[in-house]
């Protein structure tokens, strides 16, 4: 067989496990109650926090670790334990994405993305609040 | 409604003028993309000529843009929509051309001035490839000056057919076009109303000088990698298939050079001036140019391999095509709001989505087209390579570039795959809708293959270059190969055991890393020796690809988090223990050991909105009890100033030469909270002599010193100031206070009282008697209010000064490389 052959089908054998590692390392958006259902399982879910619960965060007790209320699209709302600084910009935040599982009756999140506003979404109120 | 309102005072001139070059280069790239077309085919000199005019007034359109949007950021007509969304009265003037680049609308602009300077160069050099490769530039211009046009519903034969597509956003509308029914436009001369307001002003995080140079490079890396791709399709229109390749080489090396900076500037912004923590995220938008790039540089290998063995000219198409390709998906993916949940970015969307799909797919259908076509006629070589050759290797090295940015790509479209599933399942309701998201450990997910790439990649910069084109024999190889494997070998290792690098695989990357160093580093030596120093170019670039994948293993394999925080343990130990521990709380004047520093939380400043945290680092030789480092940090908290709130932060950074000390504020107290405050609820009046010591309760107060000052500016003011010292029982701590008075000829002004806040107390110096000598205060006294304090990360980055050597080390070697091949002198 002709070494170029060789090449190719490596290269093509290479890219299929290259596609499968990817995907297979992927998670998955949830909702609260499917992450309840798999606890022990890591998923990302998309949810709204609950200003009117507010958020605990004390960095003087502990610095690396805050809670807050997370509505999910379904309604379901569940305490989120994030073991983490509390992010600047989470007051600002629209939409948040927690990353985690659940444990008992909270969602314990290791990592927290921010959907803030961009400077360009809310304008509307924004200038009219500025004139 | 329609609004039948004659306003005054809009200032409409440079805004029709503006809109009016956007109408004429767009116009004007379509007439140069036909010129230029037919003079492809027809090869007669006034459709050259033609096409050239077409083009020069589509450049002097794109800089009348430029200076007329300039016009209105810098007088302020904050009617204009653009103006009022990206400036403010405040800004400086180089953040006054940073506003071009904060929309959507200025980056495309950017990318079209790029691509008109790139093909005027062109016209003047590509000779007989002039007619095609500017058709397919001229193609690009159309698609990216129609972004501009701001046409809502396009109908075209009145009506008759009616699309319901945005086409391109306009630069140059009015805030009461933005916002047609805010109720202060129904006033006439509502632009007096807006003359005292201010814009919304640059992005805070963005303002920093990385904002005025990044954008630039960036996009030009950008718009220069359509130029190997349009030479490409020259060579196929013009059935010169090979012939491209070498006027073509300079472009894609420049494309190499420019990209590659502008990629690493992002890695270095991110790292200087956001939050995250480190120089690359594997986030989609970095790695959005990053994937072109690496396809790029696999397409210049196959470029040279051609170049001096007539083979792997297929791989060339294809790759070069692939790389502008990706560029445009790039585009499309941070520019259409898809990746929305999977960045830490924010994106805005314009509703331009139809549009980026469009002119990527428009230019798929180009490439696919003429590739598929003119296939067979691609010369293919066949002849096997050797495999003790150049070429073969250098191949083999494209090729696992390629697949590295296969990894890269297929993790970053995570979004579109859901997208493009849920849109199959809508049209044939096959009940798969994958709801993808990013891993739950990207980072690691990313190193899982990438690592292995890179050590691949790193030991093949290392050994090809010791191979000749067409056939080396093995044992001159081998002997030149085992000199450099026996050196780099035992230091790889001593490095690794020196640094403590527990991981294996990053042993073995820095093994590879030091190879490829070295061996480059001895070819560079071989061509400078016969002085032939130009010839090095691909070497000198080489090394500095060795020098950047060190400086990132070891920057990022050993970076150490000194404010780990091992006193209040939290419930989520289990989880997360090493992340989540990070942060540490500092209470003001309450020094802490972390690692070799002695770090002091010292106070805060407030300037335009930004709140900086004076950080005291200082290093104590424990036998000597001397200082032997002290410095000063100022990160910083951006305040939010409708909501009272912290908004962003950055960091701020100590640099050495071996080491980096990063130090970023994750939390503060917020001092306008009630806790913080003083109420000042009692007073007394003490009389004190110099030297003196009175006691309140527990407080024992000392003036230690009375200094005398001439205000010379007001000629007989002076102005006296008490030093008082304050000790208190339980408190180890001195503090002090230095209040003060002026008299002016008799009569004595006490200046505003001295607080020594985290006591509660407060000095008001009265005066002092003239022939006692002694001083008389009125001591306020308050609640201690509860300590201001910060919560901080502080992480070591050992060695990150290798990252930027070698970044500019293969800077410095793609300049060589790309003066080597414009003289043309690369021989066989």
């Amino acid at each position: 067989m002709k070494r170029s052959y060789i090449i190719g089908l490596v290269v093509i054998a290479i890219s299929v496990i290259v596609i499968i590692s990817a995907i297979g390392n992927t998670s998955q958006y949830v909702s609260f109650g499917e992450a309840m259902n798999n606890p022990g399982h890591k998923y990302h879910i998309i949810g709204k926090w609950d200003r009117d619960k507010g958020v605990d965060y004390d960095p003087k007790k502990d610095a690396n670790s805050f809670s807050f209320y997370l509505k999910d699209s379904t309604n379901i709302e569940k305490k989120v334990i994030c073991a983490k600084a509390k992010p600047a910009e989470f007051e600002h935040s629209e939409k948040i994405v927690v990353v985690g599982e659940m444990q008992g009756e909270n969602f314990m999140a290791s990592d927290i993305l921010m959907k803030c506003p961009s400077k360009y979404s809310n304008d509307k109120s924004k200038l009219q609040n500025a004139m | 409604m329609d609004k039948q309102i004659n306003y005054i005072g809009e200032n409409l001139v440079p805004g029709n003028w503006g809109y009016l070059f956007v109408v004429l280069s767009f116009g004007t790239a379509i007439l140069a993309m036909i010129a230029y077309g037919i003079y492809s085919r027809k090869e007669n000199d006034s459709w050259k000529k033609l096409g050239r005019i077409a083009f020069g007034i589509h450049g002097a359109s794109i800089l009348g843009i430029f200076i007329t949007l300039f016009y209105l950021i810098y007088t302020h007509q904050f009617q204009y929509n653009y103006v009022w969304e990206h400036s403010s009265k405040d800004l400086a003037p180089q953040y006054m051309i940073a506003c071009f680049w904060e929309g959507q609308e200025g980056s495309f602009l950017l990318w079209t001035f790029w691509n008109f300077i790139i093909g005027a160069v062109l016209i003047f050099n590509a000779k007989k490839w002039e007619g095609p490769v500017l058709t397919v530039i001229c193609f690009a211009q159309v698609m990216l000056s129609s972004m501009l046009l701001g046409i809502t519903d396009l109908s075209i034969f009145g009506h008759l057919v009616h699309l319901p597509l945005k086409l391109g956003s306009n630069p140059f509308i009015l805030l009461r076009q933005a916002f047609p029914d805010l109720p202060l436009f129904d006033k006439p001369d509502y632009t007096a109303a807006l003359l005292n307001r201010d814009g919304r002003g640059l992005n805070v995080l963005l303002q920093n000088y990385w904002m005025v140079i990044h954008p630039p490079v960036l996009f030009l890396g950008f718009a220069s990698t359509i130029v190997p791709f349009a030479f490409a399709m020259a060579g196929i229109y013009k059935k010169a298939y090979g012939d491209w390749v070498k006027p073509a080489l300079p472009w894609a090396l420049f494309n190499g050079m420019v990209l590659g900076t502008g990629i690493l500037m992002g890695g270095a912004w991110a790292y200087e001036a956001l939050s995250f923590g480190g120089f690359w995220a594997w986030d989609p938008v970095e790695n959005a140019s990053l994937v072109p790039w690496m396809v790029m540089i696999a397409g210049l290998h196959c470029m040279l391999i051609f170049q001096s063995r007539k083979s792997a000219l297929s791989a060339a198409y294809i790759l070069v095509t692939l790389g502008f390709l990706l560029i445009l998906y790039s585009t499309f993916l941070t520019r259409s709001g898809i990746l929305g949940d999977s960045s830490v970015h924010s994106f805005t969307d314009l509703g331009l989505s139809g549009q980026l799909l469009i002119f990527m797919l428009a230019f798929v259908a180009l490439a696919l087209f003429a590739l598929i076509f003119r296939w067979k006629a691609i010369p293919k070589t066949t002849v096997e390579d050797e495999i003790y050759s150049r070429e073969f290797w250098m191949f083999i090295g494209a090729l696992v570039l390629s697949l590295s940015a296969l990894h890269i790509i297929v993790l970053t479209s995570i979004p579109v795959i859901n997208k493009i599933s849920g849109f199959i399942n809508t049209l044939f309701h096959t009940g798969l809708k994958t709801n993808l998201s990013k891993p739950t450990d990207p980072i690691a997910t990313y190193h899982l293959l990438q690592i292995p790439f890179s050590i691949i990649i790193a030991f093949l910069t290392g050994f090809v270059q010791y191979f000749k084109y067409k056939h080396t024999s093995g044992k001159e190889f081998g002997k030149k190969v085992l000199v450099a494997l026996i050196i780099s070998l035992p230091l790889g290792i001593a490095a690794a055991w020196l640094l403590k690098l527990s991981d294996y695989r990053l042993t073995i990357l820095l093994v590879a890393s030091v190879f490829a160093i070295i061996g480059n580093a001895d070819i560079m030596l071989n061509f400078i020796k016969k002085r032939r120093l130009p010839a090095a170019g691909a070497a000198i670039s080489h090394i500095g690809i060795g020098f950047i994948l060190l400086g990132a293993l070891i920057a990022n394999g050993k970076k150490q988090n000194i404010s780990m925080n091992t006193e209040h343990l939290s419930a989520l130990d289990m989880m997360n223990p090493k992340e989540q521990m990070e942060n540490k709380v500092l209470y003001k004047h309450f020094p802490v050991q972390m690692a070799d520093y002695r770090v002091e939380y010292l106070g805060d400043s407030t300037d335009k909105g930004h709140v900086y945290y004076k950080v005291n680092y200082k290093k104590i030789n424990q036998k000597e009890k001397r200082v032997e480092e002290e410095f000063n940090l100022y990160p910083y908290l951006v305040m939010d100033k409708a909501r009272g709130q912290m908004s962003s932060t950055s960091p701020s950074t100590r640099h050495y030469l071996t080491e980096d000390i990063f130090t970023h504020i994750t939390g503060a107290a917020n001092p306008n909270d009630r806790a913080y405050k003083v109420v000042y609820d009692t007073f007394e009046i003490k009389k004190l002599a110099k030297g003196q010591t009175v006691n309140m309760d527990s407080i024992h107060i000392t003036l230690e010193n009375i200094i005398l000052k001439n205000d010379l500016s007001t000629g007989n003011r002076n102005r006296v100031t008490a030093k008082l010292i304050v000790k208190l029982n339980d408190d180890p701590n001195t503090y002090s206070a230095e209040p003060s008075f002026d008299f002016v000829g008799n009569s004595f002004e006490p200046i505003g009282p001295a607080e020594i806040h985290e006591l509660g107390l407060a000095f008001i110096y009265r005066g002092i008697d003239p022939t006692t000598k002694i001083s008389e205060f009125i001591v306020e006294k308050g609640n201690r209010p509860e300590p201001l304090f910060i919560a901080m990360k502080a992480t070591i980055f050992p060695f990150i000064n290798l990252l930027w050597l070698g970044a500019i080390i293969m800077i410095i070697g793609f300049a060589v490389s790309i003066f080597y091949r414009i003289r043309g002198k690369a021989s066989l």
